[in-house]
C-alpha cells in the first residue's frame, strides 16, 4: 500500500466517522446511536429551533402593530340612524348616495313611491354602487354590477349577492335611514 | 508645458492613489472581460438598462415631489394640485415622476418577455430570471400603492378594488388587506401606509433584489440564444461590453430620456377630482393601463364558476399563470425540444391574452 492508498482510507474512514457521529468525535457516538440521537445533528436542531424563536419572537410585535385596533375609523362609525333629506328632494325614480356611519349609503325613490335603502359597497369589489335614472337600476361603474332597485338583490354582471338593506321611512315630510 | 506635465503628474498621481486603495485593475477586467453577443435579437439587451434609467429618474423626481407632498387625506390633493399650479417646475417634476413610471413598467413588461423567448431563464441563470420576476412585481407595487397618494377619484376606488382582490386570498387575504388598509375602510391610515411602502419600504426591496439581479449577470454574462450557441465559432460575433456596448447604451438611454421629455412635455399628467370616500364610483372608470388585463378579466367571471366565488377563481386562475412564469426554467432546461415548444407556445398565449384583454378594457 503506498503513501496515497493509506491517506484515501484513512480519509474514508474519517469520512465515515463524521457521517456516524455527526462529526462530534467519536467518544460517546456509539451511546448517541443507539439512542437514536445524533448529537450534531441535535445541537443543529436546537439552534434552528431557537433561530425561529428568536425570529416569532421578533416578529410578532411587529405584525401585532402593524394590525390597526377594531374599529379605528372616527366618530361616526356607530351611527343607527340618520336624517337624508326631505321627501320633496328626491323624486320619484331617482337616488341618493349619502354617508351612513363608516360607509357609503344608497337611498332610492322608486317609480311606484316606494323609498328603498341600501349599503352602496358592491359585494363583487367594493366600489360604490349608484342608482342610474337612464337605467332604473343600482349600478357599479367599476365592473358593471346590476342589482334590483327595490330589493337590492344582484341581477346582472359579477356580483355575487345582493346590497345589505337598511330601512327608509317618512318622519315628518323627511326621510329617515336606519339600519334594519 | 509646465502646466501640462504639472497636469499629467496630478494625475499619475490620482491614479497612484486610486489603486493602492481600490481593486482598480480588477474592476477594469471585470468590465473588459463582459462581452456581448451581436445578432439579430441584440436589441433587447438594452431593455434592463432603459428601465434602470427609468427607476434612477423615480428615485431623483419621487425625492423631489416628498418635499411638497403631503401624506394626509385632507391635505394630499391639494398639495399635488400646488405641485402641479404653483411650483416652479412642480408640474413637470410631478409629470416626469408619472410618465417614467409608466414607461418603466412597460419596458420591464419588454425586459421580461424578451428574455422570456429568448429562453434566458435557463441555467445557470434562473436566479437572474427570478430576481427580474420579483422586480416586476415591485414595480407594479410602486405603481399600485404610487397611484393612491394624489387622492383623486380614480385613485381611490382602484386601491378599494385592489385591496378587495387581495381579501379573496383563502385564509390570510383578509388580514393583508385588513394591514395595508389600515382599518375596514380606505382612509388615511390607508394613504400613510402607502406613502410609507411606497418612499421606504419597496426601494429598500429594489435596491436589494437589483443588486442581486445585477450580480447574477455580472457572475453569468449575458445570456445567449440558442440560435446563436448553434453558430460555428467564427460566425459568432461580441463585441466588449466596455466601451463598445456601453456607450451605445447610454445613447439608448439619452434616447429613452428624450421620449420621456417629449411626453412630459406634451402630455403633462394631470389630476382627477378629489376622492370622496361616500360618492360613488365615477362612471366609466378604469385601472392604469397595466392593471387593466386582470381589470377586463374580472369583469368577465361570473358570480359562482361551479363551488368557487368568482374573484377567487380568476385570482387563482391568474396565479397559475403567474406560477408558470415561475417554474418556467424548471420545465424547460433547454434538453426537451417538445418542452422548449410548449414554454414558447405559453408565453406567447400569455402575452395575447394580455394584449387582448388591456385593448378590450381600454375600449370598452
Amino acid at each position: 500500500m503506498d503513501k496515497t492508498q493509506t491517506e484515501n482510507k484513512e480519509a474514508s474512514t474519517s469520512k465515515g466517522c463524521q457521517q456516524l457521529c455527526g462529526g462530534g468525535g467519536c467518544s460517546n457516538s456509539h451511546d448517541d446511536d443507539e439512542h437514536g440521537v445524533d448529537r450534531g445533528n441535535f445541537i443543529k436542531g436546537c439552534f434552528a429551533a431557537c433561530a425561529v424563536a428568536w425570529g416569532g419572537l421578533t416578529l410578532s410585535p411587529i405584525v401585532a402593530y402593524l394590525i390597526p385596533p377594531a374599529g379605528d375609523n372616527d366618530g361616526k362609525a356607530n351611527v343607527t340612524s340618520l336624517e337624508v333629506c326631505k321627501l320633496e328632494e328626491l323624486p320619484k325614480g331617482t337616488g341618493r348616495n349619502f354617508r351612513f356611519g363608516s360607509f357609503p349609503a344608497l337611498l332610492i325613490h322608486t317609480d311606484d313611491g316606494q323609498l328603498h335603502a341600501f349599503n352602496a359597497i358592491c359585494t363583487h369589489l367594493g366600489c360604490t354602487v349608484q342608482f342610474r335614472n337612464d337605467m332604473q337600476k343600482i349600478y357599479c361603474a367599476c365592473h358593471g354590477g346590476e342589482y334590483d332597485p327595490s330589493t337590492g338583490k344582484n341581477i346582472a354582471g359579477p356580483p355575487p349577492k345582493p346590497l345589505a338593506a337598511l330601512k327608509a321611512e317618512v318622519v315628518n315630510g323627511k326621510i329617515i335611514v336606519s339600519r334594519a | 508645458m509646465v502646466s501640462e506635465s504639472s497636469q499629467s503628474r496630478n494625475g499619475n498621481f490620482l491614479q497612484k492613489f486610486l489603486k493602492e486603495r481600490l481593486p482598480v485593475e480588477e474592476l477594469q477586467h471585470l468590465a473588459e472581460k463582459k462581452k456581448v453577443p451581436v445578432h439579430k435579437h441584440s436589441v433587447w439587451y438594452y431593455m434592463g438598462g432603459i428601465a434602470a434609467v427609468l427607476f434612477a429618474i423615480q428615485v431623483i423626481t419621487g425625492v423631489l415631489l416628498m418635499v411638497y407632498y403631503v401624506p394626509e387625506i385632507n391635505s394630499a390633493h391639494a398639495s399635488i394640485l400646488k405641485i402641479n399650479s404653483q411650483i416652479n417646475f412642480g408640474w413637470f417634476i410631478r409629470s416626469l415622476h408619472s410618465w417614467s413610471a409608466n414607461l418603466m413598467i412597460a419596458v420591464v413588461i419588454i425586459h421580461l418577455f424578451s428574455t422570456y423567448f429568448m429562453k434566458a431563464y435557463r441555467a445557470p441563470r434562473e436566479f437572474t430570471w427570478w430576481t427580474g420576476l420579483v422586480m416586476l412585481v415591485v414595480c407594479l407595487a410602486f405603481g399600485f400603492t404610487g397611484y393612491l397618494l394624489p387622492w383623486d377619484d380614480v385613485s381611490f376606488f382602484a386601491t378599494k378594488i385592489g385591496l378587495d382582490v387581495a381579501s379573496k386570498i383563502p385564509a390570510i387575504g383578509g388580514l393583508i388587506a385588513y394591514m395595508l388598509r389600515g382599518g375596514d375602510i380606505v382612509s388615511q391610515a390607508t394613504i400613510s401606509r402607502f406613502f410609507m411602502i411606497h418612499v421606504a419600504v419597496l426601494p429598500l426591496v429594489t435596491l436589494a433584489v437589483l443588486g442581486a439581479h445585477m450580480f447574477f449577470i455580472q457572475v453569468h454574462g449575458i445570456a445567449e440564444p440558442a440560435f446563436f450557441k448553434k453558430l460555428p465559432e467564427e460566425k459568432r460575433k461580441y463585441e466588449k461590453f466596455f466601451p463598445e456596448f456601453m456607450f451605445k447604451d447610454i445613447l439608448v438611454w439619452l434616447l429613452a430620456a428624450n421620449v420621456l421629455f417629449v411626453l412630459t412635455m406634451l402630455w403633462p399628467w394631470g389630476i382627477g377630482p378629489e376622492a370622496d370616500p361616500f360618492a360613488a364610483a365615477p362612471l366609466g372608470i378604469k385601472p392604469e393601463w397595466y392593471f387593466l388585463a386582470p381589470f377586463q378579466f374580472l369583469k368577465l367571471i361570473p358570480p359562482m364558476v361551479g363551488p368557487i366565488e368568482g374573484e377567487l377563481f380568476g385570482i387563482i386562475l391568474m396565479s397559475l399563470v403567474g406560477l408558470g412564469f415561475v417554474l418556467v426554467p424548471i420545465y424547460d432546461t433547454g434538453v426537451s425540444e417538445s418542452r422548449s415548444k410548449i414554454s414558447t407556445a405559453f408565453g406567447t398565449f400569455v402575452l395575447l391574452g394580455v394584449i387582448l384583454f388591456s385593448l378590450w378594457g381600454a375600449l370598452s
